[in-house]
C-alpha cells in the first residue's frame, strides 16, 4: 500500500487521540437526530425500526487521524457500549426500547421472583450481546449485493409484514452507504487542512476508501479489515443489539492478504501493522481501567480451525495474530483459537507461549467435538464449520445462525434444593407443580429418578415463561439491517427476531454443574450407600446452614468423594449427571421456531448466585458455585490431572453449546516452559474436551496488585467468559480471583 | 510385591523433563536437616497431624486406644510417647485433619494411577519420576514398577541421594532413562554434620553412573552449608567434563517444611536460601566449565 501508518509510531497517539474523543460519551445527538415520535408509532416494528436508520443518516461521522479505518458513527452510544441488558443504551440504538420500558418493568417483575429465590438470574428476556455479522456476505456481495437480493425477493412476495421487512432491510443498507460518504467527505475535509505527510496520506485512503467500500466488495486486506469493523461498530450502534463476534478473522483474511502480497500491494510488515491497530481498537476505545464494564468489553475473535470444506484454517493471518497477542498487552479482543488434531505443532506450541506469558485472553474450542455436536443437532456440516465463538464462549454459526446462548443462568444445586424442600417458600404452590415427595424414596435411584423427573419440569416451564417474553423481541427491537446479513432473513423475508435466520437456537447457561455433582454424590454416599444420616437429618443441616453440625460438614467436605478432587465412583456420577442434564437442557422449543441446546456455561452465575443455601456437598450458603463444567472449589484442592480425568468420561458432544473447562494455574508468568500448556492443550483434545479457557495467575501477585494497585496497572485475569485489568475490578472479585488461585 | 508411598503428585513440572507424575517412596537414610518432607523420612507408616484443619470435636480421642489422643487443660493433645501410629484417629477424623503417612501399595495399585496421565506424558516429553524419601532403598519394588513402566513405554526418572550400593543401581539402570541425582555438598565432613552420612558413597556411586546413565545433577542451595566459595569450586572440579550430566538445576531452600515437622512431632532447625547473588556466582562457575545450569533461586 505504502502508506500504512506504522503502529509502533503511531501507538500512543491513537490511543491518546481515541481516549480524548470517547472521554466526551455518550453525547446527547438528539438535537441534530430528532426522536421517535410515540404518537406516529407505526404499526409495523420493521417501519418502525426504519425510523431509527432515519434518525442515523442524520448522526456525524467521526474520522480518527491517527488510525486507518472509519467505523464511528456518533449515535450517542456509550463508550462502553454493551448492550446487552436493560435499560437500554443511551444513543438512537435504544429508541425503539426505550419506548416500551414497560416490558422492562414486567420483565425485572417476572425475574425477580426467581433471583430472590436464587433459582436463575437474568439481564434480558433473550441474548441481546452476543452476536456476530454474516461479515462473509458483506465481504463477498457489499451492501450493494445485499439491496439487490432484497430488492428481488421483495418483487416476489405480497406479505405486508415480509415487505417490510425487506424494505427496512434494504433502506438500513442504503443508510450504512450513505455514512460510509459521509465518512469520505469527512476524511477529504480533513485531508485538505492535515500538514503531516504521512496522517494526510492516510485520511487521503479513508477518503478514497469510504466512496466505495463497504457498498461494494472489498478487494484488499485493506478493505476488507475496514469492512469488518465498519460493520460491526456502526451495526451495532443503530441496532441496539450486540455484536460481540468479530469473526473468523484468520479465514475471512487471508485471501485478502494472499491476493495482496501476490500483487505486491502489500507487505508482511503492513499488514500486521493493520491489524495491530485492528486488534487495538476495543482496547483504546473502551474504558477499561476506571470504569471496566462488569461483562468485559465483548469482542471475540475466532481463529484456526477450518473451512466450510474442511480445510484446515493456519495461515501467515493466523500467525500474525498470535505474534501481536504474544507482544502485545491485549485485553480485547478475546482469542477464540479453534483445534484439531489436524492442526500443525506450531499452533498449539504458539498458543502455548500466549498462556505461558499469562495474558489470560484465550480460550481453546475442540473442533472434534463441536462441529460433530452440532451436526447432530440437525445443521448442515458446511455450515457448522463456520462456527465462531461469542462474547464468552458461546458457540455460533458464522452467517446462519441466530442464538440466545448467555441469558439464563440457572443455579443447578438450587433445583436439587427445592426437591429437597430446602429454602422453596412458595416455589411449587408458584408454578402449580406438584412437591415432590422425596421421602418415600427408598434408594438413591429413586431418589435421582424424582430429581430428573422435577428439573425437567421446571426447565420446562422456565422456557416457557422467557418464550413469552422472546415473542415481543420483535415489536421490541426488531434489527432487519443486521438479520439482512444472516442467510435466511432475506430468503424468508422475516427478521432474526422471528425466526427468520436459517438455524435459531437458545441455551440456558447451568451454573453449578461440579456443586451439582459433588452434592447428589454426597445424597448418595452419605444417606443411602452408607447411612451415615438420614434425608431428614441432611435436610436439617441444609436448612441451618450447617449451624450446630460442622462435625457433619467437616465429614461431606473431607470424607465424601468431590469431583475433580478425587476418582472412581464420583466420574461415573458425574458422567450420569451430565448425560441426563444434556437431555434435560435441550430439544425444548423456543419462540423462533429454533429449539434448546446443552450448555455448561456459567458467566457471571457463579457468583450473584452464590446466596444459593447450603448445599449437601458441605459448601455453606455465601460460598461460590463452580464454573461450567469444572470442579467446585468450595471443597479445597483440585489437580489438572484428575479434572481431565474426570473430563474424559464426560460425553462433550452431548454440549453444542459448549461445555466450558476453566483452568486456572496457579503459577507466574514467564516462569514456566511453555510446552507445558501446549501438552494440556492437546491432551485437552486427547480427551475429548469441549471448550478450555486458561487463566495463569499468581496468588501472591495478586495479593500484592492488591495493595499496591498503581505498580500492577497491566496485570490482566480472565474473570470468567472475558479478561480485565485486575487493578480495575471491585473487591469482592478480586478477592474471588485470589482464592480461585488458592484452590489449585 | 508391596511399596510403602507417601504421595503421588499429578502434574509435576519440576521432577524431570515436561509433564510428570511423582511417585514418593516412604524412608531415607539420609537425615538432612533442611529436608522440607520430614514425613518422608522414616520407613514405616506415621501419623500426621494438621492443626489449621482440626475443629476441635475430639472425636479422635473417644477412639484412640493408647490414649495419645487427650484432653489436657481443655486443649486437645496429641502425646507422640505413646502414639503407635495405629491410625485408629485417622480413621475417624472428619477433616482428615489426623492422616496416616504412608501407605503400602501394590505395582498395579501405582500403575493405575499414574497411567491416568498418559496424554500429558504423551504430549509434553514427559513421564514418571520415582522420589522420597529415598525411591531405591525399596529396591525390589522400584525395579518391578519401573520394569512396568518401561514395558509400556513411558519415560522413567529417578530421584536419589545416592547412599546406596551400587549394585542397586545396576539393577534399575535398564529401565531408568534418567537420574536426579541430589549432591548436597561436596565436602565430607559438611556432609557427614548436615545429613547424617558422609559422601563416600554418593561421589563413588556418581563417578560410576555418570559413565553410564544420562543425569540431572541437583543442588539444595542453603546458606552457611554450601555457598563457600571453596565448596562452589569443589562442586565445578568434580561435575566437569561429564557428558552425560544434561544439566544441574540450584534449587532454592524452602520454609514449607517447617509446619511439616510439627506436623510429625519434630522440631525443625531453621535455614535461609542461599543469596541471590551467590548463586549467580555459582551458576556462572558451573556454566563455565561448560555445564547447563537451570538456576531456581
Amino acid at each position: 500500500m505504502g502508506n500504512v501508518l506504522s503502529y509502533e509510531k503511531y501507538r500512543e497517539q491513537f490511543y491518546a487521540e481515541f481516549d480524548e474523543y470517547y472521554s466526551t460519551y455518550p453525547v446527547d445527538v438528539e438535537k441534530e437526530t430528532g426522536t421517535l415520535d410515540q404518537e406516529t408509532r407505526e404499526k409495523n416494528p420493521c417501519k418502525e425500526k426504519m425510523k431509527v436508520y432515519g434518525l442515523a443518516s442524520r448522526c456525524k461521522v467521526h474520522v480518527f487521524r491517527n488510525f486507518p479505518f472509519y467505523f464511528e458513527l456518533c449515535t450517542g452510544r456509550a463508550r462502553n457500549g454493551l448492550t446487552a441488558s436493560f435499560p437500554p443504551e443511551p444513543g438512537i440504538g435504544g429508541e425503539m426500547m426505550r419506548e416500551n420500558r414497560e416490558i422492562e418493568r414486567e420483565f425485572f417483575a417476572f425475574r425477580d421472583y426467581y433471583k430472590d429465590l436464587n433459582v436463575f438470574i437474568s439481564f434480558f428476556f433473550t441474548d441481546f450481546a452476543h452476536h456476530c455479522i454474516g461479515y462473509e456476505k458483506v465481504l463477498n456481495y457489499g451492501l450493494d449485493g445485499i439491496i439487490a437480493q432484497a430488492q428481488k425477493k421483495r418483487e416476489q412476495i405480497e406479505d405486508a409484514d415480509g415487505r417490510a421487512f425487506l424494505e427496512s432491510a434494504i433502506y438500513g443498507c442504503s443508510v450504512l452507504k450513505e455514512i460510509a460518504q459521509s465518512f469520505s467527505a469527512e476524511a477529504s475535509r480533513l485531508a485538505d487542512c492535515e500538514r503531516d505527510d504521512e496522517i494526510r496520506e492516510n485520511l487521503l485512503t479513508i477518503a478514497e476508501t469510504a466512496g466505495r467500500i463497504p457498498a461494494m466488495p472489498p478487494q484488499t486486506f485493506y478493505e476488507a479489515l475496514n469492512t469488518i469493523w465498519f460493520m460491526r461498530e456502526i451495526v451495532m450502534g443503530m441496532e441496539g443489539i450486540g455484536i460481540a463476534i468479530i469473526g473468523h478473522f484468520d479465514r475471512l483474511l487471508y485471501p485478502y492478504y494472499k491476493k495482496d502480497v501476490e500483487e505486491g500491494r502489500l507487505t508482511r510488515r503492513e499488514a500486521k501493522d493493520l491489524l495491530s491497530f485492528a486488534l487495538n481498537l476495543t482496547d483504546a476505545k473502551w474504558d477499561l481501567r476506571n470504569h471496566p464494564p462488569d461483562g468485559g468489553a465483548n469482542t471475540a475473535m475466532t481463529i484456526g480451525g477450518c473451512d466450510k470444506n474442511g480445510k484446515l484454517v493456519y495461515n501467515e493471518v493466523t500467525q500474525m495474530i498470535l505474534e501481536i497477542f504474544e507482544e502485545q498487552e491485549l485485553v480485547n479482543p478475546k482469542l477464540q483459537a479453534r483445534i484439531s488434531h489436524r492442526h500443525p505443532i506450531a499452533y498449539f506450541e504458539k498458543l502455548g507461549k500466549i498462556i505461558a506469558k499469562g495474558k489470560n485472553v484465550l480460550s481453546i474450542f475442540n473442533d472434534e467435538i463441536l462441529i460433530p455436536a452440532n451436526v447432530r443437532q440437525g445443521k448442515e456440516l458446511a455450515d457448522v464449520r463456520l462456527y465462531v465463538a461469542g462474547g464468552c464462549q458461546e458457540p455460533l454459526l458464522s452467517e446462519t445462525e441466530i442464538n440466545c446462548r448467555a441469558y439464563i443462568y440457572v443455579s443447578l444445586p438450587k433445583l436439587l434444593l427445592l426437591i429437597l424442600g430446602v429454602g422453596d417458600r412458595d416455589f411449587w404452590i408458584h408454578e402449580s407443580i406438584e412437591r415432590p415427595d422425596i421421602h418415600t424414596c427408598l434408594s438413591y435411584a429413586e431418589f435421582y429418578a424424582c430429581f430428573v423427573g422435577k428439573v425437567r419440569q421446571i426447565m420446562y416451564q422456565v422456557a416457557k415463561y422467557f418464550n413469552r417474553y422472546e415473542k415481543m423481541w420483535y415489536t421490541y427491537n426488531p434489527c432487519p439491517l443486521y438479520s439482512a446479513t444472516i442467510t435466511g432473513c432475506i430468503e424468508n423475508a422475516r427478521d432474526m427476531t422471528q425466526g427468520g435466520a436459517k438455524y435459531n437456537t437458545s441455551s440456558f447457561s447451568p451454573v453449578g454443574f461440579g456443586t451439582l455433582v459433588d452434592s447428589l454424590f454426597a445424597i448418595k454416599k452419605a444417606v443411602f450407600d452408607d447411612k451415615n444420616m438420614t434425608l431428614e437429618e441432611m435436610i436439617k443441616c441444609l436448612n441451618s446452614n450447617f449451624s450446630d453440625c460442622e462435625r457433619t460438614r467437616a465429614f461431606l467436605v473431607h470424607r465424601v468423594d468431590k469431583w475433580g478432587r478425587d476418582s472412581g465412583e464420583i466420574n461415573q456420577l458425574a458422567s450420569e449427571i451430565s448425560e441426563d442434564l444434556s437431555q434435560i437442557l435441550s430439544g425444548i422449543p423456543n419462540s423462533r421456531g429454533g429449539w434448546f441446546e446443552s450448555s455448561l456455561f456459567t458467566n457471571t452465575g457463579y457468583v450473584s448466585l452464590r446466596d444459593t443455601e447450603a448445599t449437601p456437598d458441605g459448601r455453606k450458603q455465601g460460598e461460590i458455585l463452580s464454573r461450567g463444567m469444572g470442579p467446585s472449589e468450595a471443597v479445597g484442592q483440585t489437580n489438572i490431572s484428575r479434572i481431565m480425568e474426570g473430563l474424559a468420561k464426560l460425553r462433550m458432544e452431548n454440549y453444542p453449546a459448549s461445555a466450558v473447562l476453566y483452568l486456572d494455574f496457579p503459577f507466574s508468568p514467564n516462569n514456566m516452559d511453555s510446552t507445558i500448556f501446549s501438552a494440556v492443550i492437546r491432551s485437552f483434545l486427547d480427551v475429548g474436551g469441549n471448550v478450555v479457557d486458561f487463566n495463569l495467575t499468581d496468588a501472591t501477585v495478586l495479593e500484592e496488585a492488591q495493595k499496591n494497585p498503581e505498580r500492577y496497572k497491566n496485570l490482566i485475569v480472565r474473570v470468567w467468559g472475558f479478561s480485565a485489568y485486575f487493578t480495575s475490578l471491585d473487591e469482592e472479585l478480586q478477592n474471588e480471583m485470589i482464592n480461585r488461585n488458592r484452590a489449585h | 510385591m508391596k511399596g510403602t508411598i507417601f504421595n503421588i503428585q499429578h502434574f509435576s513440572v519440576h521432577d524431570g523433563p515436561g509433564i510428570r507424575t511423582t511417585v514418593f517412596f516412604k524412608g531415607c537414610n539420609l537425615k538432612c536437616a533442611w529436608c522440607h518432607n520430614p514425613e518422608s523420612q522414616n520407613a514405616t507408616p506415621e501419623l500426621m497431624f494438621h492443626a489449621k484443619k482440626c475443629i476441635g470435636c475430639a472425636a479422635c480421642v473417644d477412639a484412640c486406644e493408647t490414649k495419645a489422643r487427650q484432653i489436657v487443660n481443655g486443649r486437645l493433645t496429641h502425646l507422640h510417647e505413646t502414639c503407635t501410629d495405629c491410625g485408629k484417629c485417622a480413621e475417624i477424623c472428619y477433616t482428615k485433619a489426623l492422616e496416616i503417612i504412608g501407605q503400602e501399595c501394590t505395582v498395579e495399585d501405582i500403575m493405575e494411577e499414574v497411567m491416568k496421565d498418559i496424554h500429558l506424558y504423551n504430549n509434553s516429553g514427559g513421564g514418571i519420576t520415582f522420589s522420597g524419601g529415598e525411591a531405591m532403598l525399596q529396591i525390589d519394588f522400584l525395579e518391578e514398577v519401573l520394569k512396568e513402566c518401561k514395558a509400556l513405554g513411558i519415560h522413567t526418572a529417578v530421584d536419589t541421594a545416592g547412599n546406596i550400593p551400587w549394585e542397586y543401581f545396576q539393577r534399575i539402570l535398564p529401565y531408568t532413562d534418567l537420574f536426579l541425582y541430589d549432591l548436597k555438598s561436596m565436602d565430607c565432613n559438611l556432609h557427614q554434620k548436615f545429613t547424617g552420612v558422609d559422601n563416600d558413597r554418593i561421589l563413588n556411586n556418581l563417578i560410576k553412573l555418570k559413565k553410564i546413565s544420562p543425569i540431572w545433577i541437583r543442588i539444595p542451595c542453603i546458606k552457611n552449608v554450601n555457598d563457600s566459595k571453596k565448596e562452589m569450586d569443589a562442586y565445578c572440579r568434580y561435575l566437569q567434563h561429564a557428558e552425560n550430566i544434561q544439566r544441574i538445576e540450584l534449587i532454592p531452600y524452602h520454609s514449607y517444611g517447617e509446619s511439616k515437622y510439627k506436623m510429625v512431632g519434630r522440631s525443625a532447625e531453621i535455614f535461609a536460601q542461599m543469596d541471590k547473588q551467590t548463586s549467580q556466582i555459582f551458576q556462572e562457575k558451573l556454566e563455565a566449565q561448560g555445564l547447563p545450569v537451570f538456576n531456581y533461586c
